[in-house]
């Protein structure tokens, strides 16, 4: 599968490991990517706080850029706040022929809204894609309890978000499984991380990216695992900030590493720590993944597997009754002879 | 607790009241306040009235007092509220319809919330892309907070995180004309 991937402002700064560890994935699971060219920010918050025109206008640029070069090929946004903002232009192009005219107007080009526009998930829900990426699981990260966090912006609105569930989405999980690790149920992971509300208003987003964490661990998890720059930098980032803060405050540390969910694919396919970003995390991510390596598989049956097992075994036991019985039988037998000699 | 003729009242602030209502898409007086939509907001504990409370407020036509409110400003756009809604009520889009109000009229409760859209908007504008380091560090001058997120900046830097590629599109130019024009109101759309 092709993709024509907007890279975003985030993708050489705070989101390096998630474009350094998606390439390796990408590479390694026969994703091709293009680069969207002549690509524009999307606006992120500010566009669309600003006006609805500006909240079109940007990502609908590049969006225009993206279909000039490659047609109906799909947009890939690998950051959440740039895939909400390319698909809000795209559905608003997609439900209204007016609005369409109006976003060429506001661009200066021609856009006709024929590409899909995908998140960074996306492309391994291609069947043939997870197949491959299994495939190539070499050190699967055994039973690692992992969160999958999600965020808001890749699941909602539902009017422009293409998710399974806006509040229990299950798709990274079922990425997240490839690798062989477990994901945990957990009840945040589609609660918001403050975003750049971070910047404007720190004191209130403290406690959000705290819950979440707190969350997390409660829920049994080892790791979370996140699909988005800004979430993953605000919650890696943010956890020392928060635990000294605890720390004031008497309480322990709430002390769980962060990754893209790219990163424990790449790990878990064999890229080392520099080539999966994982040296680039604030809080240390290597130890635990390189232990899960080392963990012992734990094969979970299926009823029926289970059902067959109890078959087998009650067949062993009667069989081993029954040799002994006739064992038995022989012995005193035999034991008589030798007492007549 | 006193009695209160909503239609009267709606008519007493009908000029902001309907701005924002158009702007938003948002009929006020459908909200039947269950809270469902204040029960799952994540900015609900730090507001100053939560976002049930700013559709209560806008029903009995105290317009006023909205837009002294922090609240819209915190809003986060998560969609939780709308996502539970039985009304369907977008209340992340009332809520951005209440800071372009103010913005429009230099009224802005929150300075900071406007400070960040404008130096993030220039950014854009100058250079097609966002340029986070230049982003914070405007941001701090010019609304006071010099400290803030310094601590960070080290550790991002030692991570690679803070130079970039210098990537600039090709286009830059028309990147700034368009973001200038729709800013000045002068966008192609009516």
């Amino acid at each position: 599968m092709r993709y024509a991937n907007f890279p975003g402002c985030s993708a050489s700064t705070t989101g390096k490991a998630y474009t350094e560890s998606f390439s390796y994935v990408a590479r390694h699971a026969g994703i091709e990517i293009d680069e969207v060219p002549d690509w524009n920010c999307c606006g992120a918050s500010a566009g669309r706080l600003q006006s609805d025109d500006l909240g079109d206008a940007l990502p609908a640029r590049s969006l225009a850029n993206a279909e000039a070069a490659f047609g109906d090929e799909p947009v890939l946004a690998l950051c959440a706040g740039c895939y909400s903002n390319l698909r809000r232009a795209l559905v608003h192009a997609r439900e209204s022929e007016d609005r369409r005219r109006q976003i060429e107007a506001l661009i200066g080009q021609p856009y006709e809204a024929k590409a899909d526009v995908v998140c960074g998930i996306d492309p391994f829900l291609e069947p043939e894609v997870a197949q491959t990426v299994k495939a190539r699981v070499t050190q699967p990260l055994n039973g690692l309890k992992v969160a999958c966090y999600y965020g808001c912006a890749l699941v909602r609105p539902r009017a422009l978000t293409t998710f399974d569930d806006e509040e229990d989405p299950q798709s990274m999980e079922a990425v997240v499984k490839l690798t062989g690790a477990e994901p945990v149920e957990w009840g945040s992971k589609t609660e918001c991380c403050g975003a750049s509300h971070h910047v404007s208003n720190p004191t209130a987003m403290k406690p959000l990216v705290e819950r979440i964490l707190a969350d997390a661990i409660d829920a049994g998890a080892e790791a979370i695992a996140t699909a988005c720059p800004l979430c993953n930098m605000n919650l890696d980032m943010r956890e020392a900030e928060i635990n000294k803060a605890r720390a004031a405050r008497g309480e322990a540390p709430l002390d769980i590493p962060v990754y893209f969910f790219a990163q424990l694919l790449a790990s878990a396919m064999g890229a080392s720590d520099a080539e999966a970003g994982i040296t680039r995390n604030f809080v240390p991510g290597s130890s635990l993944l390189a232990e899960a390596k080392t963990r012992e598989v734990v094969v979970e049956l299926t009823p029926e597997q289970k059902k067959a097992a109890r078959i087998a075994a009650a067949k062993k036991q009667a069989a081993a009754r029954k040799a002994a019985q006739a064992a038995a039988a022989a012995a005193p037998a035999q034991g008589k002879e030798e007492a007549h000699e | 607790m006193g009695f209160c003729n909503l239609s009267e009242l709606e008519e007493a602030a009908s000029g902001p009241l309907s701005e924002i209502a158009a702007a938003s898409g948002v009929d006020v007086k459908e909200c039947y306040q269950c809270g469902k939509c204040a029960a799952g907001c994540p900015v609900a504990a730090s507001a100053d009235v939560d976002c049930r409370g700013v559709i209560r407020l806008l029903q009995i036509g105290d317009v006023d007092r909205v837009l002294k409110l922090q609240m819209p400003w915190l809003c986060l756009s998560c969609g939780v509220c709308l996502a539970r809604c039985p009304q369907n009520i977008d209340l992340p889009a009332l809520n951005t319809a209440i800071c372009r109000y103010e913005m429009k009229r230099g009224i802005a409760a929150e300075r900071e919330g406007e400070a960040f859209m404008n130096i993030f908007l220039d950014n854009v504008e100058a250079k097609g892309v966002s340029d986070e380091t230049m982003l914070a560090m405007r941001y701090n001058l010019q609304t006071g907070h010099l400290f803030q997120d310094v601590a960070n900046s080290p550790r991002m830097l030692s991570r690679g995180l803070l130079s970039g590629d210098g990537y600039k599109p090709a286009g830059a130019p028309d990147v700034k004309r368009m973001v200038h024009d729709i800013r000045k109101g002068e966008g192609g759309a009516e």
